[in-house]
């Protein structure tokens, strides 16, 4: 359960919700960076299925079918 | 705190204290609401957050014009006066609670921001002390030979650093949007018997009042919305100031009312009626953050309601004061 101010000094309660604010900024950057982090992935995966799929690359799949095996 | 009461007045202790809240409020909304705050002397053991947050609120915007628009030591005036009410305020902006610590530091620092470019200086005495949070007393008539007074707490008084004009400023918060609230302006009579009082007291014309309101929102923090808006605050629509001015007849016809209602109150606690007439609006058992009593009154007066959630605390205005 979350402390009273009652239960703090007056600098202590300033200093708790400095720190509530920069947590929840820290948590606004990482779940953006892990948006784009995924997007990226995506796309990158995309980007690869599509070469691969492209048959005037074959030798490209020809490639990774070898390292698969 | 600055305390105004003319010289020539001395004050009994049996004195007769009547304030804006009481005439303008509670008797003309709730009869029994006036009786069992004035007469009963009854307090809610808790008061409601929203009351704290009020308080707090005023304090830290009266502690920037104090010290030259310190954020610091607004945020520390902020924090003590919540702490001087044991409130129950929960710190975080995300709590289910509109009200909270965070939310009130961000409107304290988002006002200054608002407002740092105004013109307004506050008006100090000779020997340095900031006209904010004034005590004012005012003699209106005797009552059975006891004086009956006028009291009431004045946010600011400000120059302008323009025109050199005397500025009564009165802060609010409010949960009803600032453009909504900008017109209780007129009638108003706590801004005119604010004006009275500056003049009065001081000898000074007040050329008008700012009505300084601030919103409290139930936004979020959103990261998207910018700087302020990831601290819930609109910058733009939760501030709004309103000017409005009283003539002397205004003011005359303000205090014919005062005495009106004065006389009214007076004249029911003299009567023998065990409780005073209820109000027959249900809506205003709910304005202003609800009124304290509403379970009393559900209950009927029920004594063991009355002795777990009241405590008997007489409204002694000046004698709270000299202990500041």
């Amino acid at each position: 359960m979350e402390k009273s101010i009652l239960e703090m000094t007056d600098a202590e309660v300033l200093e708790h919700v400095r720190t509530i604010i920069k947590k929840r900024e820290e948590q606004t950057v990482e779940k953006a960076v892990k948006k784009v982090r995924e997007a990226t992935e995506k796309t990158v995966k995309q980007k690869l299925k599509n070469v691969l799929a492209d048959p005037s690359l074959s030798l490209l799949s020809d490639f990774f079918a070898e390292k698969k095996k | 705190m600055i305390q105004l009461l003319k010289d020539s007045i001395i004050v009994p202790e049996e004195a007769i204290y009547v304030d804006n809240s009481l005439l303008f409020g509670a008797l003309s909304i709730c009869e029994e609401r006036a009786r069992l705050s004035r007469i009963l002397g009854l307090r809610a053991r808790v008061q409601g957050v929203a009351l704290d947050f009020g308080s707090a609120i005023h304090a830290g915007v009266a502690a920037l014009g104090n010290n030259n628009n310190n954020i610091e030591a607004a945020h520390l005036e902020f924090v003590k006066t919540l702490k001087a009410q044991n409130t129950l305020l929960p710190i975080d902006i995300m709590d289910q609670e509109k009200h909270s610590v965070e939310r009130g530091l961000n409107l304290i620092s988002a006002y200054q921001e608002r407002w740092k470019d105004d013109f307004y200086e506050t008006l100090r005495s000779s020997d340095g002390k900031p006209f904010t949070e004034v005590r004012f007393r005012i003699h209106l008539f005797d009552w059975d030979s006891v004086p009956v007074i006028l009291c009431g707490l004045i946010d600011r008084v400000a120059v302008s650093q323009i025109s050199r004009r005397i500025i009564n400023i009165e802060t609010k918060t409010t949960g009803t949007s600032v453009s909504q609230h900008a017109l209780q302006v007129r009638p108003n009579h706590q801004i005119s018997i604010y004006i009275y009082a500056i003049q009065e007291l001081l000898g000074l014309d007040v050329y008008e009042t700012v009505w300084d309101a601030i919103y409290k929102s139930n936004r979020k923090p959103d990261p998207k919305a910018g700087f302020w808006g990831s601290k819930g605050i609109d910058i733009q629509k939760d501030f709004l100031r309103t000017s409005t001015s009283r003539s002397p007849r205004d003011l005359n016809e303000c205090l014919f009312d005062v005495k009106e209602a004065a006389v009214k109150f007076l004249k029911l606690r003299d009567s023998s009626k065990e409780r005073w007439t209820r109000t027959s609006n249900p809506m205003a058992c709910h304005i202003y953050g609800g009124c304290a009593f509403q379970k009393l009154c559900a209950t009927n007066l029920d004594p063991a309601v009355l002795k777990s959630d009241f405590v008997v605390q007489h409204w002694k205005p000046w004698e709270e004061d000299e202990n500041v």
